[in-house]
């Protein structure tokens, strides 16, 4: 770690790609073409579950415009099951579907509305089948088994969880814990034992799902809106039985990820299109279509904590039922994530958490900002709060308590807590009274509410209060990551990385760090990336590790670039004849005596001819600094006010403050605003967001029945950074960008307590849901 | 999505009604935030939009002789909510007008575009039965004037009759005596509930009483329960009469389920609205 990061490190530059994207310069998935494109649309399932009797395409294969009718039955020389955990993903349904909206057809036609038309001419005959969509009511004797026979394991590793067959819709079960439980419980001053129910999600993102394909002499060209380029070219590798050299990934700009857009998602269906078709075909999904293709993980997480009277833990048990739909995606991570995750950052002598991910008919759940902890700390978190209130202990106090110390560690094996938690919840106090707003009765009082004798608030709208939660959570981040640098004859630099900018920034950050390493420029510093044919490996852009293990791939690969410039240079310049001049490397070149050399000149004085370049190459693996895991906690604390219309139970914001614990904010206003981002999601959730199904259809599939937050909703807010160089990223950074969604939800449900007395634990904490409880507990 | 038409922009309103009377599969265009949402939706299938926008007479707000206030079918939600007429007749319009859907609806959706689709879950329609708004209409056959129970029947159904376009919405003139008050909540983009209130005095208490309930059932309808219970009160009185308001405001009036919230709640919620407009026209009566 250098003592003081060298510029434009820890500077707010403006985003490199800002003037590109909002002159519309800037070119997404959809803005692309290829010569010869059709166009794909997919006849989904009206059914949640159901036997496929037959497929008739005939009339739909002679309509005009008609390129090509596909249905699994023309697919026998493709893999047709793909997925990241297990695969079990039919590309197209195999002679079953599983839940509404699942792709059953793909038309490709010379335009959209030829294909459209098609489509209505296509004869699926269909049994339906019994269906569940609850995930508990999904694991009873009597339900309905989504998967007949087992599935093999899927693309990801270095995971213990291991796929477990219990009951035909457990996909996986997963347990983390340690110490003695029963003691932990035994001596207890206070057990809490109650059930959190954290809802479906849609990762709303501008770009909905798309992306275009081509099969040609080389192999298959595939353009997407995706997360993770590498990850989309192994599953087409596979599905496709081509060498990964032959299938060529590439990603331009990406209009929001959340989670949503990693691993394969559309990418093996267009490129089965494309292959029936001959033909590139782009497929392109409307909203409506994309919130029946990936949502979040609901999950019922019973949670016991066991407390001394002075609100010390001795012990937490949790049972997490989490809802992935019918296909296992990345649901056994999320599951695994949930289960470690609903401790929290805290020290416990004893933990016995148990995931269950459980398959049902919603749609399938994938990633979603947060990876199971937006679940788990909404349980968490708000028992603490109850705990306080019962133990009549500030809350805030309480967590002091427990929190861990820099240093030490959530269980055993798990890497030192690199954060100093009890600073940032301090900070964000700090930050929370310092946030504009109206001014508040109650505010920084945050004992126990007093029982209010019902109607007493009758008209006088809200009932105000401030709460506050903690997210600790292990980074999901793997270090699996390459990058190259390439500094050209000019001195100007190129950075090929396999990192996707989705709007978080992240290329801006990647070019701080290597103008910074480099002591050039930031305008002279070029990035590639995403594209599987151009750039080095990088596992995925997701958990927050673009900044500290790309970064690092980063400057690790700028070292290298100036360990052969500066071999070079002592080649060159390193002796006037018998004697041996000193070569100094410093900022961008070399000084031999008292003279400078920079990286330009040096190139160019090695080829001799004026041209040439310098690659340095940069990996992160399971190594050294990177050994340890979790990489790094993702820790951000968020401070809520609200008030509380008793009469509608309807919530209002105030203010809301986020403390993102990053170690070092490359550029701190991106930082800022990826918590404002993540805490802006977290408040959509925690008040509103939720995917509901009746009759095994999910019912407000759209923007009007469900509705994300617009900036209209934002309350005043306040973000601050905590920068203490303590992760394993470049400077001392740590990823950012998930953690300050985490705590929304049970900070909010914590602020409604103290305000009314009552506790919400089912999120999103809707006016109906608040007025019900308010209305059970003042009856 | 949305299938290929053929965009008419004819310069009169008899251009365009001989257009739509003529075509087929054809129909009228204004804002589109309704009708090109169900288009590309596929609810509803057109060869042929007949442009209403350059059509003058469909255009602006006037004040009339009579004290009616004139709004062209074709206005904005924007035009209403910032016109200085409809201010200072009904302020509690042009407030609304200000807050319904968001701002790209307002900026280019119309009155009477939003009257023409009857989308259940809509503000306007409840404030312009409380007023008892008339609605002007001309088709092939001629002209006709309708209110809004008349013209609204129900859930996307209206009275209108083919190639007939709704031209304007009369208001009437606001007496001094009246305050008319709304409320509305939305939790998704449409409301769960869109109350209109209005109240008439005459020396200390309410000598009439019309409540009207919209966007919790097909159509907006006037809860007479609960603006019999009204008439007759003192304004001393009114406060307690608006806490004495029937949940439900009216036993005849339906509250039906939407998809995330429940028949049950908006009739609370709905009950509540009423309970505290009422309470903002005594208010505001006392400051008279």
């Amino acid at each position: 770690m250098n003592a003081v990061p060298p510029p434009p490190i820890g500077m707010s530059v403006p985003r490199l790609d800002a003037r590109a994207k909002v002159t519309g310069e800037a070119t997404y998935t959809i803005d692309l073409g290829m010569p010869g494109m059709c166009h794909a649309r997919v006849l989904r399932s009206p059914y949640p579950h159901a036997r496929i009797r037959s497929i008739d395409v005939e009339a739909a294969r002679r309509a005009p415009g008609v390129v090509a009718v596909v249905s699994a039955a023309d697919l026998s020389d493709v893999d047709l099951l793909y997925g990241h955990a297990v695969r079990d993903h039919p590309i197209l349904a195999v002679e079953r579907v599983r839940h509404v909206g699942e792709p059953v057809v793909g038309v490709v036609a010379e335009d959209l509305l030829a294909a459209e038309e098609a489509l209505e001419l296509v004869e699926v005959d269909y049994e339906p089948l019994p269906f569940v969509i609850d995930a508990v009511e999904a694991l009873a004797d009597d339900a309905p088994a989504i998967h007949a026979g087992s599935a093999e394991r899927g693309a990801y590793g270095g995971e213990r969880e291991a796929i477990q067959r219990a009951h035909p819709n457990l996909c996986t079960r997963i347990e983390h814990g340690w110490g003695d439980m029963e003691a932990a419980f035994g001596g207890a001053a206070l057990v809490l034992d109650d059930v959190y129910e954290y809802p479906m999600a849609y990762a709303y993102a501008m770009e909905p799902y798309v992306a275009i394909a081509a099969f040609d002499a080389h192999g298959l060209t595939v353009v997407t809106s995706a997360q993770h380029a590498f990850m989309v070219q192994a599953e087409l590798s596979r599905c496709f039985h081509l060498p990964l050299s032959a299938v060529r990934v590439s990603i331009p700009y990406v209009g929001g990820g959340y989670g949503s857009k990693s691993y394969s998602k559309i990418e093996p269906l267009t490129a089965a299109l494309a292959l029936r078709a001959g033909r590139p075909v782009r497929l392109a999904l409307s909203i409506e279509e994309s919130m029946i293709t990936a949502r979040s993980a609901s999950a019922r997480i019973r949670l016991a904590t066991a407390f001394d009277a002075d609100g010390r833990i001795r012990g937490r048990r949790a049972t997490c039922w989490v809802n992935g739909g019918p296909y296992a995606e990345n649901t056994p991570r999320v599951a695994g994530r949930m289960a470690r995750r609903v401790g929290g950052p805290y020290r416990i002598p004893a933990l016995a958490a148990e995931a269950l991910a459980v398959y049902t008919n919603a749609a399938p759940a994938g990633s979603y900002r947060g990876l199971g902890a937006p679940q788990g700390v909404f349980a968490g978190e708000s028992q603490l709060d109850e705990a306080a209130a019962r133990l009549g202990i500030d809350p805030l106090e309480l967590r002091r308590r427990n929190l861990l110390r820099p240093g030490e560690r959530a269980w055993p094996g798990a890497r030192g807590m690199d954060a100093d938690l009890v600073d940032d919840l301090r900070m964000a106090e700090e930050t929370l009274s310092a946030t504009p707003g109206p001014a508040s009765g109650r505010d920084g009082d945050p004992a126990p509410a007093p029982a209010r004798p019902a109607g007493a608030a009758a008209l006088a709208h809200g009932a105000r209060g401030t709460g506050f939660a903690v997210g600790g959570s292990d980074a999901g981040a793997e270090p699996t990551s390459s990058a190259v640098v390439r500094v050209l004859a000019d001195g100007s630099v190129i950075v090929l990385t396999g990192s996707s900018e989705l709007g978080q920034g992240s290329s801006t950050v990647l070019a701080q760090i290597a103008a910074g390493e480099l002591g050039v420029d930031l305008s002279q510093v070029r990035l590639v990336r995403s594209d599987t044919a151009l750039v080095s490996y990088d596992r995925s852009t997701g958990a927050s590790r673009t900044t500290p293990i790309m970064g690092l791939a980063i400057q690790r690969a700028a070292a290298d670039a100036r360990q052969v410039l500066v071999g070079w240079a002592t080649a060159l310049h390193g002796r006037e004849g018998d004697r041996v001049l000193e070569v100094v490397e410093e900022r961008g070149g070399v000084r031999v005596g008292d003279r400078h050399y920079g990286w330009s000149r040096i190139i160019q004085d090695w080829f001799g001819d004026g041209a040439g370049e310098v690659v340095g190459r940069g990996y992160v693996r399971r190594d050294g600094v990177t050994a340890e895991l979790p990489l790094f906690w993702e820790v951000a604390v968020i401070g809520i006010d609200v008030s509380v219309d008793e009469e509608l139970g309807e919530i209002h914001v105030h203010r809301l403050a986020t403390v993102g614990d990053v170690g070092c904010a490359i550029n701190p206003q991106l930082a800022e605003g990826q918590d404002a981002g993540a805490a802006m999601m977290g408040l959509g959730v925690a008040l509103r967001e939720e995917l509901r199904y009746a009759d095994g259809s999910l019912v407000n599939g759209n923007l009007f029945e469900y509705r994300v937050p617009r900036p209209s909703d934002l309350p005043e807010l306040c973000s601050a950074l905590a920068e203490r160089g303590d992760g394993v990223g470049p400077y001392g950074a740590k990823g950012g960008g998930e953690g300050s969604l985490n705590p929304v939800a049970p900070a909010l449900a914590n602020a409604v307590f103290w305000a009314t007395g009552v506790r919400m634990r089912e999120a999103p904490l809707t006016p109906e849901r608040v007025w019900r409880a308010l209305r059970r507990a003042r009856s | 999505m949305i299938r290929p038409f053929t965009l008419h922009r004819p310069a009169t309103l008899d251009e365009a009604i001989a257009l739509v009377h003529g075509l087929p599969e054809a129909t009228f265009y204004r804002g589109g935030t309704e009708l090109l949402q169900v288009m590309k939706m596929g609810f509803a299938r057109f060869e042929h939009l007949v442009d209403l926008k350059p059509i003058a007479e469909l255009q602006g707000v006037s004040a009339g002789e009579d004290g009616w206030i004139r709004i062209g079918a074709g206005a904005t939600h924007r035009d209403i909510s910032s016109s200085g007429i409809v201010a200072r007749a009904y302020p509690a319009f042009a407030a609304l007008e200000c807050r319904l859907a968001n701002p790209r609806v307002r900026n280019v959706g119309s009155l009477g575009g939003n009257l023409c689709f009857a989308e259940p879950h809509s503000d306007p329609a409840a404030f312009l039965l409380a007023v008892d708004a008339r609605l002007e209409l001309q088709g092939p056959t001629g002209r006709r004037t309708l209110t809004v129970d008349e013209f609204v029947l129900d859930a996307l159904t209206t009275d209108l009759r083919p190639a007939e376009v709704l031209l304007a919405i009369l208001l009437p003139p606001a007496p001094d005596d009246e305050i008319v008050t709304c409320e509305r909540r939305a939790f998704v983009e449409r409301p769960a509930a869109s109350v209109t209130c209005r109240l008439r005095f005459e020396d200390d208490h309410v000598s009439d009483a019309r409540i009207v309930v919209g966007a919790v059932a097909d159509r907006p309808a006037v809860a007479r329960a609960a603006s019999e219970s009204l008439r007759g009160v003192r304004l001393d009185e009114l406060e307690e009469a608006a806490r004495s308001l029937p949940d439900g405001l009216d036993p005849l009036l339906r509250y039906e389920d939407d998809p995330t919230i429940s028949g049950e709640y908006k009739a609370h919620l709905a009950t509540v609205l009423v309970r505290r407009a009422v309470l903002a026209a005594a208010e505001a009566r006392h400051g008279i």
